[in-house]
This record gives C-alpha cells, sequence and structure tokens, in this order.
C-alpha cells in the first residue's frame, strides 16, 4: 500500500497534468458575466447566451448560471486583462475573474484557491508561500488538515495552482471555481409513469417536456390558485395552502359567505383533479403536478356547481388578493401569482355579467403587486367557437383548449381566442378519494398550462401577467397538421404548450435580482 | 316573453319562463299553488335540479319563496338570483349611493373590493308581490349615479370535463 503522502502527491501530479493538458480549458476572453440587475453598458456588445449553448449541457449550465441571476455579456476587449474595477466599467464582472469551458462544463474563475498543505510543513513554511504569492489566507477550512481558502492578489488563479503544485510542501492547490451544479429531476411517484402528459412514453415529445424544465424549476415560491367547486382538501398529493377557503351560499341563496380554511370545504372530483395537475406534490405518493413545487391556493366558489356571477368573480378576486374577503385576515401580499379556473358550461354559449369580468380585470391589472395575476381558463369542451364564450374570450384571459397524447387537437373551442392548447385527453391526475384517474377536459389542460405559467414565474419573478402570456404563447411547439399562420391557427392557437422552451424564454427575457455570491 | 336590461352600453335580452318558477333548495314553506313539476328543455335543468332546486308549474303572485325563472337564447336557464350587482360611478358620493339603493327597495348585501362603489346588493322585501328583477336591474342602471346595474342569476357553471 502507498504512503498516504505519496498518494496525495501522485493525485496533485495528476491535477497538474489535467491543467497542463492542451488545451484541457478554454478561456473566453471577451466573454463575461454580469448581473442580470445592472444594465448592458455601452461598451459589451451584446449578450453571450446564444453562442454559450452549443449543447444540451451547456443550455442547461447556462440557463442554471441565469435562474441565479448571472448573465454573460460578450465585450468588445479582453476582460482578462483588466481590472476588476475596469471591469465592472465595461460592463463585467469584479467577482469572476475569467469564464472558462473544460470541455462541456462552464467553470467560472475567481481569485480563490484551495489551497492543501502537507501535514509536516510549518506554519512558517506555509506563511512564506502564501507571501511569495501575494496570497492572502480567507479561511480555514476544518473538514481537511492543512486546508485553507485564500485569495490571490496577483497572478490569476489557475496559474498559480500550478506553480504553487511545484512545492513539497502543497499536496493540492485548485482554483475554486463556480460551477452550476444541476438538480436531475425525474419524479419517483409511483403513478408518474401514466402521467404521459409529463412525459410521453407512447409518442416520445408528444408531452409539455416536463423534465427538462424541472432541471431549472419546479414552481417553487410560486402560488397558483384553483377556483373551482370543490377540492379532496385531504387528498396525500394536494397540499393545500392556509390561504384555501371556501364559500358558502347563504340559507336564502341571495349570496355566499366566504369561510377560510379547509374545514366544511366541499368535496370534489373535479377540482382535486386540477388542483393535481397544476401542482400535486412528488412526494413518492401517486403522481405529481406539473409545478409540484409551487403553492397550491383551493378556492371552492359554487357548491353543487350552481350559483352566481358573482360568487365566482369573488373567489377570482379573492386568490389575487385574499384581503379582499376581511374575515381571511390574510395580506394582499398572500394573493396567488398564477389563477386556473376550469369552471363554465360545455355549450356553445356563457354570457359574462359585468362583476365577472370586473373581477378578471382587477386580478390581471391588480394582483401580485401590480404585476398582474395571471388568469388561465378552460374553453368550452364542445366543438364551438369560443367568441360564443364571453368569458374564455375576454382579452385578458389566456384560453386554453385540450390535446391529445399524439399531439393533436380534439375538438374543443376554437377561434382567434384559443391562446394554445395543452394535455386534457385522458390524462392520469388525482381524483376525489385520494387516487388517480384518467379524465378527460379542458378542465385540465387548463392547470396544466397554469403550471407552465407558474414554472415562468419561477424563474422571472418580475414577469408581468401579459408577459407570461406572451411567453407561453411563443414557445408553443407548432403540433397538428394544419399550417400556422402567424404563429397560429384557430384550432390549436398557437400550438402544444412547451414548459421547457417557456423557463428557456422566461429565464432569459426577464431581469431577475442578483443573486451572485461576494467574493 | 322577452324581457332585456342594459348594463355598460349593451343590451342583453331573455326569455322569462310563463308560468313556470324555480323553488329553492330546501324551501321552507310548500308551493301552494304549485301544480306540478315543470320539465324545462335545458341542459342546465338537471344540473340545477341535483342541486336541489325544483321547478313547477305556478304563479309567482301567489306563491311563497318562489323565483322566475329565465332562459338565454342558448338554452342557459337563470334563476331570479334577488339581487343584483351595482357598480356606481366613481364620483358618487356614499349619500346618493344609499340614497339609490333605498329607493329602489335595495338592501346593501357587502361593498366589493374589487372594484371601486361596485356592491352586491339584494331585495329589501324579496317576497313584495310583483317584484322582478330585470326590471328593477333597469329602473337602476338608468339612475345617473350608477355605472352598471346587473340582475344576479343564480346559474348552473359545471367543471368543463367530459366523459373519457
Amino acid at each position: 500500500m502507498l504512503p498516504t503522502r505519496t498518494l496525495e502527491r501522485g493525485k496533485a501530479e495528476s491535477l497538474v497534468r489535467t491543467l497542463r493538458a492542451a488545451p484541457p480549458v478554454t478561456v473566453d476572453e471577451r466573454v463575461d458575466l454580469r448581473s442580470f440587475d445592472e444594465r448592458l453598458p455601452e461598451q459589451a456588445e451584446a449578450s453571450a447566451f446564444g453562442e454559450l449553448i452549443t449543447s444540451e449541457a451547456m443550455r442547461e449550465q447556462v440557463l442554471g448560471f441565469a435562474a441565479a441571476g448571472i448573465a454573460f455579456v460578450r465585450g468588445r476587449e479582453s476582460f482578462t486583462e483588466m481590472a476588476p474595477t475596469e471591469r465592472v466599467a465595461v460592463g463585467g464582472s469584479s467577482a469572476v475573474t475569467r469564464v472558462m469551458r473544460s470541455e462541456e462544463r462552464l467553470l467560472l474563475e475567481t481569485e480563490r484557491l484551495n489551497i492543501r498543505f502537507a501535514a509536516t510543513s510549518s506554519i512558517g513554511q506555509r506563511e512564506d508561500l502564501l507571501q511569495k504569492y501575494r496570497l492572502l489566507p480567507l479561511q480555514r477550512l476544518g473538514f481537511a488538515a492543512a486546508l485553507i481558502q485564500a485569495v490571490s492578489t496577483a497572478a490569476p488563479a489557475r496559474e498559480l495552482a500550478l506553480e504553487l503544485l511545484r512545492h513539497d510542501i502543497v499536496e493540492h492547490a485548485a482554483p475554486d471555481f463556480i460551477q452550476f451544479i444541476g438538480q436531475r429531476h425525474a419524479p419517483g411517484d409511483p403513478e408518474y409513469v401514466r402521467q404521459w402528459h409529463l412525459r410521453n412514453r407512447t409518442t416520445a415529445g408528444a408531452d409539455i417536456h416536463a423534465e427538462a424544465a424541472w432541471n431549472v424549476t419546479r414552481g417553487a415560491a410560486v402560488r397558483i390558485a384553483v377556483v373551482d367547486n370543490g377540492f379532496d382538501a385531504a387528498h396525500p398529493d394536494l397540499s393545500l395552502a392556509g390561504e384555501s377557503g371556501w364559500f358558502r351560499p347563504t340559507a336564502d341563496m341571495v349570496t355566499a359567505d366566504f369561510v377560510p380554511g379547509m374545514t366544511g370545504m366541499p368535496a370534489g372530483n373535479h377540482g382535486t383533479a386540477c388542483a393535481g395537475m397544476a401542482a400535486a406534490r412528488s412526494n413518492a405518493v401517486g403522481g405529481c403536478g406539473v409545478a409540484f413545487e409551487a403553492d397550491l391556493m383551493a378556492v371552492a366558489c359554487l357548491p353543487d356547481q350552481v350559483g352566481t356571477q358573482a360568487t365566482l368573480a369573488r373567489a377570482l378576486a379573492y386568490a389575487a388578493n385574499p384581503a379582499l374577503e376581511p374575515v381571511s385576515g390574510f395580506p394582499a401580499s398572500s394573493g396567488a401569482d398564477v389563477i386556473a379556473c376550469s369552471l363554465g358550461p360545455n355549450g356553445a354559449q356563457w354570457q359574462m355579467e359585468p362583476i365577472l369580468q370586473d373581477a378578471i380585470d382587477y386580478a390581471v391589472s391588480t394582483g401580485r403587486d401590480g404585476r398582474g395575476t395571471a388568469v388561465l381558463w378552460a374553453t368550452t369542451n364542445g366543438n364551438y367557437p369560443i367568441s360564443f364564450d364571453e368569458v374564455s374570450s375576454h382579452p385578458s384571459v389566456i384560453a386554453v383548449g385540450r390535446s391529445t397524447s399524439t399531439d393533436s387537437d380534439d375538438g374543443s373551442g376554437y377561434g382567434p381566442e384559443l391562446a394554445f392548447l395543452a394535455p386534457g385527453v385522458d390524462v392520469h391526475i388525482a381524483a376525489q378519494g385520494g387516487g388517480y384517474r384518467a379524465t378527460t377536459g379542458t378542465s385540465f389542460a387548463c392547470p396544466c398550462a397554469a403550471g407552465v405559467a407558474a414554472l415562468a414565474i419561477a424563474v422571472s419573478p418580475d414577469l408581468s401577467a401579459s408577459d407570461v402570456g406572451d411567453i407561453l404563447r411563443a414557445t408553443c411547439d407548432k403540433v397538428g397538421p394544419l399550417p400556422y399562420n402567424n404563429g397560429r391557427n384557430d384550432r390549436y392557437g398557437h400550438g402544444r404548450v412547451n414548459a421547457d422552451t417557456v423557463v428557456q424564454r422566461a429565464t432569459i427575457s426577464a431581469p431577475q435580482p442578483n443573486r451572485f455570491p461576494a467574493v | 316573453m322577452k324581457v332585456s336590461w342594459t348594463e355598460r352600453n349593451r343590451t342583453r335580452a331573455v326569455d322569462r319562463l310563463e308560468g313556470v318558477v324555480a323553488l329553492p333548495p330546501d324551501a321552507a314553506s310548500a308551493p301552494e299553488a304549485a301544480v306540478a313539476k315543470a320539465d324545462i328543455a335545458s341542459p342546465d335543468a338537471a344540473a340545477l335540479q341535483s342541486a336541489g332546486w325544483e321547478f313547477v308549474h305556478a304563479d309567482p303572485a301567489v306563491t311563497m319563496n318562489c323565483r322566475a325563472v329565465y332562459q338565454e337564447s342558448g338554452g342557459r336557464l337563470l334563476i331570479d338570483g334577488r339581487g343584483m350587482t351595482v357598480r356606481f360611478r366613481p364620483n358618487a358620493s356614499e349619500t346618493q349611493i344609499h340614497e339609490t339603493l333605498s329607493a329602489h327597495g335595495l338592501a346593501m348585501t357587502r361593498k366589493l373590493g374589487f372594484a371601486p362603489n361596485l356592491f352586491e346588493v339584494s331585495l329589501a322585501d324579496p317576497d313584495a308581490p310583483g317584484s322582478d328583477i330585470v326590471k328593477l336591474a333597469n329602473e337602476v342602471g338608468n339612475e345617473p349615479a350608477v355605472d352598471y346595474a346587473s340582475p344576479s342569476f343564480i346559474q348552473a357553471i359545471s367543471g368543463r370535463t367530459r366523459a373519457s
């Protein structure tokens, strides 16, 4: 058995060889990064997003960095020769010294190095070496002996690491690269294999491309409200937010009183299925929803599927701003980011009362502190023009039709008001009573798309309700046999919604707060 | 009988079903003048009946606790909700609002926060003979302080599902 010292030295030599291999690392001298909340200075030519995305692996990393608030920018001159202050002045970063590519990995070099000294070396020897290379010790890392993190005040970290490895008292020296280390998530829920709308195992690609989107986000910190008639609040895959509630008709049936919480909430297979489609938990039970880490607010408004549009309007407004029902005790800030509603007649006509129009207008313009709560609505299941339905054809509503597991339409409402299709035929989703069931309807296409909208907002929280609709429309897959004219046709709208492209577009198109770590 | 009202510069028309009324679920009083259950040709009838509403042939003028029934041209059924939503103009004063409602026999049920000066109101005396929510909505809607007055109808609003 080799002595430990020899083994460690061998590892270090291996690292030297790796670093010296030609060319192990490509330095993009004119590519640097900036935080999303900084404006692109004139000195920087353009975003470097596109040129870095040369493969699926690179795409995942670029989007991962972007989700963390880091954008890449191409400058007019080499960033690597500049001092940090100069770099910042031309749109670069003071924290990262170089953007490197090693095969399919993006490595962001900082001024930090991790150095492990030989246990036999003295404190004085270590200090001398640090001084020689103008290294400032940052911290001692306690999980290994003689391991420190230091900042280089002179040479670039990678070159310095090579120099340090020439000294016997150094066992290991390596730049402290910032990397995107993504999580890969294929849900382990037992019913997931039957949820073709998330991953279609029969007709490849005829799904919403959920898994690729989940590599970036699963909807955490976004709230989806499902406005419906009743829910199985005890379903093991539904974790309803405390802001959920229901409307109880008064004895004279003239109006309804809001009841906060789930106690007494009417049950309902329809609402359960809609809620599960949008945000059923991934918890090793049942299946999962499109945005399975999103908050889920359930608002039941018309028990027995009978009531007034005034109550439906109040339910929508409550979802956008819970403070509107003072008995709830919740602030406006606890309102939903996305509302899915799949209520309405399946015939051709539905006339909208002005109070419902007022509520929709309020949600899309005032929700989310003025950014607007996106409102998605299921079109009629009947083969009728959507224009006959004044609710889902409202200009501020995102009207969703249903698609099949072979990416065709299925005869639901059509016309210029149709935004797009989403899976809604024989979809395997949560059911009243705790289980899962295959079911069909535009009702389920709508919360499917609402889950996708939640993923968009998760990566770009500042998107307006209008932005969300635009992104969902612009990124659809152009499925079906009919030609698309100006990107759409009346049977498919803009096509079938695609969570992956939605997340990509949302990530790149909208700025996020800078979460770049300080050095 | 065709009846109509105007809201937000749009006239809506429905048929008021003659000789047919709706009795609410768990109606406290029996329909004294009911003669027979009414069969109504509408896809909504079953949903409303399933929720406990009954349709009977009766004279609303002499039948306690009954509601007028309307039908849209597409067949949808609307039951008199004994109330309406009224949105007053932004400059309407509180006094104006109360006086307007009171003058038309309406009581404020609640103020709604998602639009300015928007109220759910109900008939102060719902059993008053001859009360007609559509006629009343037209009258209130013609008041100068009112933006719109819209009758509140109880209706079937189901989920948009389809048998697989």
